[in-house]
């Protein structure tokens, strides 16, 4: 508490002292969560609620570091990340052919549209007991779901993109005597990108989403049982921990796709500023 | 004039959702009454089908995969014939779907698939005609449209004065934001634990996480549009000598209501994810729980039918909404 009592003092000191230095924006943040986290930890220090509901920040802290010290927390991670490196990795590779191949020819999509639609809408955690019949208990259930959570947005705003190319590019090379290929190599593809990355992004964001709720339902190791098995125990600080955890490595991994997102699009401005999950 | 018309428009489709939604929850909980399911759901026998209340005869496959071909040519027929009545698009999405059917049926009569992972369509039906009688499909639909009516029309009601109220002052939005923007890569199910401990197993966590999901595209939707007010439309209500509440309501809620579709839809499909893993972790009685029942394969793939079934109907209506209020050229970006 006094901790982030006199860090807000010197933020706000930093900040008349420093004024030309320091971005507001930042400033702002900063502000606004050390006056979260004191209100939190107040609230705890004088029982307005009791620990078994809230945790306060030190207590989250203490055991944050427990679980660094027994290396809990790493393997979790460890687990999560490699479930979502595999199941995301191959929703890209998966969507992004078939994206492409389906925004080509018209009347593939045709076809494919109507099924498509209706297995869009369920839920990827409404699969994950069919897949852990199909497929067992074990990692490869998790990575199909998160696959399939990913897939359609990526998927979608390939088909998308591919179709916004303009006629004009494809039909300069079309008369310039450039085959089917060419159109894709130099027309399709390059226009398709930045649609492609926003897809990229909203994937993560959905596939982040079911990797948590799969090993809330039936997962045995990775973030998203450790705060079950916290639940359980109605260990309070280890859950906010994980929420977290959760939510720093969400925020790291969307941050460096925003920053993909920038550099692919570099050449046409204007993407999506807001991202929905 | 146009503006008042809209907002009342908008205005009746929330009260009329509100209380369409009362009303669900109403029957759903005259279902539960007259019911009265066993509180220990797991071992609920009829619900694996153990238990042959009333014995239902299934369709023979021969006669199912018949009847496909009979509507097969059908549609082919009434195409040919009706030819400039009948949408090519409808008519490609019919004969995709037939044809499905028809062969996962037919993959099933060669023992190509079997039983044990995939259902064939005809004993999906048979499940499913088993459970309508039983009354119990009935029940865990109503308990699903309850919980996730509840909890829209409650993101809703919270999302709009807030959208609005930080959408138009600059400074809380500034203040708002960054921590907004922190909370909002949370998925919704990571706090389900939590929920879980604050408020005990039932109905009011999996509520709670619904609105939570529903309500940051919702709320981040209603921001965007009220930004994207053009300037110059506000200029001349002022210039004119309009108040600022004339500026509010010709210039800012008019352009924001194409978002606030827009945001009902994605909010939809967020919140419609969330209820099924909430259901599927914190509570006994909906779809969700349905899809849970493993090892029976027929009922699993019941479950993923009606979830599709639903989910397509309320996204459907949503599209409707969003293209009669929304401006032609904005592009949506539905997840």
């Amino acid at each position: 508490m006094l901790i982030t009592g006199s860090l807000m003092v010197l933020v706000i000191v930093a900040k008349v002292t420093l004024k030309e230095y320091f971005a507001k924006h930042l400033f702002l943040a900063i502000l606004a969560w050390l006056t979260f986290f004191t209100l939190m930890e107040m609230s705890i220090y004088l029982n307005v609620i009791k620990t078994i509901l809230l945790s306060s920040p030190t207590a989250v802290l203490w055991k944050l570091q427990y679980h660094l010290d027994k290396g809990y927390l790493l393997i979790n991670s460890a687990h999560s990340l490699q479930r979502i490196v595999f199941g995301f990795g191959l929703g890209i590779i998966l969507a992004i052919p078939f994206g492409i191949l389906f925004g080509f020819f018209n009347k593939l999509y045709e076809w494919i549209s109507p099924l498509a639609n209706f297995i869009r809408m369920v839920p990827p955690p409404a699969i994950m007991p069919f897949a852990i019949i199909a497929f067992g208990l074990g990692e490869i259930p998790k990575i199909f779901v998160i696959t399939l959570g990913s897939f359609f947005p990526i998927f979608l705003a390939t088909i998308r993109g591919v179709r916004e190319t303009e006629t004009i590019h494809r039909e300069v090379i079309e008369t310039m005597g450039g085959s089917n290929m060419d159109v894709l190599v130099h027309a399709v593809i390059p226009s398709a990108i930045p649609s492609i990355m926003t897809g990229i992004r909203i994937g993560f964001g959905i596939g982040w989403l079911v990797l948590i709720s799969a090993e809330l339902i039936g997962g045995d190791s990775g973030l998203g049982f450790m705060i079950q098995g916290a639940r359980m125990r109605l260990d309070m600080a280890t859950v906010f921990m994980g929420m977290g955890i959760i939510c720093i490595f969400g925020v790291i991994i969307d941050f460096a796709l925003k920053k993909m997102e920038r550099y692919f699009t570099r050449r046409k401005r204007g993407g999506a500023d807001y991202i929905y999950y | 004039m146009r503006a008042a018309i809209n907002s009342s428009l908008v205005i009746t489709f929330i009260v009329v959702g509100i209380s369409f939604t009362s009303h669900i929850a109403y029957a759903g909980q005259e279902t539960f009454d007259n019911l009265s399911a066993p509180v220990d759901t797991w071992k609920r026998p009829v619900e694996r089908g153990l238990v042959s209340g009333a014995t239902i005869q299934k369709i023979p496959p021969l006669n199912f995969i018949l009847f496909m071909s009979v509507l097969l040519g059908g549609a082919i027929v009434a195409k040919k014939v009706f030819g400039k009545n009948f949408s090519q698009k409808a008519f490609i999405g019919l004969m995709a779907w037939i044809i499905f059917f028809l062969f996962w049926e037919l993959a099933f009569h060669y023992r190509l698939l079997t039983t044990t992972l995939i259902a064939a369509p005809t004993d999906i039906l048979w499940k499913f005609n088993f459970h309508i009688q039983q009354g119990y499909l009935q029940m865990h639909v109503i308990a699903t449209l309850n919980r996730f009516f509840v909890a829209f029309a409650m993101a809703v009601i919270l999302a709009i004065p807030f959208g609005i109220i930080a959408g138009i002052s600059n400074k809380l939005y500034e203040w708002v934001a960054p921590s907004l923007n922190f909370l909002r890569m949370i998925p919704p199910p990571a706090i389900l634990p939590f929920l879980i401990i604050l408020f005990g197993i039932g109905e009011a966590p999996a509520i709670f996480v619904i609105t939570l999901g529903a309500f940051f595209p919702i709320f981040i939707s209603i921001i965007r549009g009220i930004h994207s007010t053009e300037t110059s439309h506000c200029e001349v209500i002022e210039t004119l000598g309009g108040s600022k509440i004339d500026v509010l309501v010709h210039a800012i809620f008019p352009s924001a209501i194409p978002a606030l579709f827009t945001g009902l839809r994605l909010g939809f499909s967020v919140g419609w994810l969330v209820l099924i893993s909430a259901e599927a972790v914190a509570i006994d009685r909906g779809v969700g729980f349905i899809v849970q029942s493993k090892f029976d394969a027929p009922l699993v793939f019941m479950g993923l039918v009606i979830i599709c079934v639903i989910g397509l109907v309320i996204d459907f209506s949503l599209k409707w909404g969003e293209r009669f209020f929304g401006s032609p050229n904005r592009e949506t970006m539905a997840v």
